[in-house]
């Protein structure tokens, strides 16, 4: 794995409890559904890291459960936000907004000290 | 996501049920929650070969860790009871330190003719008591480590108090039953206070089981719990 990826992954890692409250927030979706919409948001996590954080979440009593027919095979376990998933992801979303605000103010700050050395230069 | 397009064996979706089944079995999750947590993989797997994936879109390469991962996350391991696996376990450990010193009692008594005196004997009885107790604790928590079992060592702790309470009331229960003949009739009560006295040790282990499996009432909800994502 490349530094670089390796980085997103990381990062991922750490706000992917955010990323997947932050799908549900609007409907229900299901598990594998999760998945493909995060990865259509640039969001690739291994296969199998869905599950266990959408049971991590149900037993937090962040996300309630329903079920529901499909049209094809045997109902699906749709995944909703609770009261207290909203309050988490708001929680969490003033922190990412925090944390991100406070690194790309410190890189951004390195980065054109660094671009006015180079014109000096 | 990605789809892999190789096929491996077992890929059918009936194979991971199979696969599923043996490991949540072996981490010990309640045949209910088995059921359960089946008929949610099942509809996954169907959800992604509509959409043209495969289980490893659902599972990932290393299915049996994500299958054991998902028993975890959703504290459904290690709650069966077991007692199947367990029960022997502690009994054997039990007749292993009991037929030992049995054994050697017969050797010096019998064979060698040795008239051991009573603080030694005192001291022998004593011992394989203790030494019995420590052999079922430790070949329960091997039984079950050896399977997988999450809450092996927390079962192992509980058999710690439970274990000497039982082993009084199995000895209590086995005076009580040779007490109902008077002490008389070997050939019916002895193998009767044997009987009892299995039944009461049987009974403290299965408690202890009970006991370990317990979901823990209070548990504080968890908000960072993405630091375990294998991504």
């Amino acid at each position: 794995m490349s530094p670089g990826v390796e980085r997103r992954s990381l990062i991922l890692r750490g706000v992917l409890d955010l990323c997947v409250l932050s799908l549900l927030q609007d409907r229900p979706v299901y598990g594998y559904e999760i998945s493909q919409r995060l990865a259509e948001q640039g969001l690739t996590m291994a296969g199998g890291s869905t599950y266990p954080l959408l049971a991590r979440l149900e037993k937090g009593g962040l996300v309630s459960i329903q079920m529901l027919p499909s049209e094809s095979g045997p109902p699906r376990k749709y995944y909703s936000l609770t009261t207290g998933g909203r309050e988490a992801l708001e929680e969490g979303r003033m922190e990412w907004r925090s944390v991100s605000a406070a690194i790309s103010g410190l890189l951004e700050t390195n980065a054109s000290i660094q671009a006015q050395e180079a014109l000096h230069d | 996501m990605t789809s892999s397009v190789e096929h491996r064996p077992g890929d059918s979706r009936f194979d991971v049920l199979d696969q599923a089944e043996r490991i949540w079995r072996q981490v010990g999750v309640r045949r209910g929650d088995r059921r359960s947590m089946a008929a949610d993989l099942d509809a996954e797997i169907v959800a992604a070969q509509d959409d043209g994936g495969d289980v490893d879109d659902v599972l990932g390469g290393d299915r049996a860790a994500t299958l054991r991962e998902w028993a975890d996350a959703s504290d459904t391991s290690g709650r069966a009871l077991r007692l199947p696996l367990i029960l022997p376990a502690a009994l054997a450990g039990v007749l292993v330190a009991f037929g030992t010193v049995l054994l050697l009692l017969i050797w010096a008594t019998v064979t060698r003719n040795v008239e051991l005196p009573e603080p030694i004997l005192l001291t022998l009885y004593g011992t394989s008591a203790v030494i019995a107790l420590v052999l079922a604790d430790v070949a329960v928590w091997l039984v079950l480590r050896h399977n997988g079992d999450p809450r092996a060592t927390r079962t192992a702790r509980c058999l710690v108090g439970t274990l000497p309470v039982g082993a009084l009331a199995a000895t209590g229960a086995g005076v009580g039953v040779a007490a109902l003949f008077h002490f008389d009739h070997p050939e019916v009560s002895f193998p009767l206070c044997v009987v009892a006295a299995l039944v009461v040790m049987s009974g403290a282990v299965a408690l202890s089981r009970y006991w370990a499996t317990r979901r823990r009432a209070g548990k504080p909800k968890s908000v960072n719990i993405s630091g375990q994502i294998p991504m």
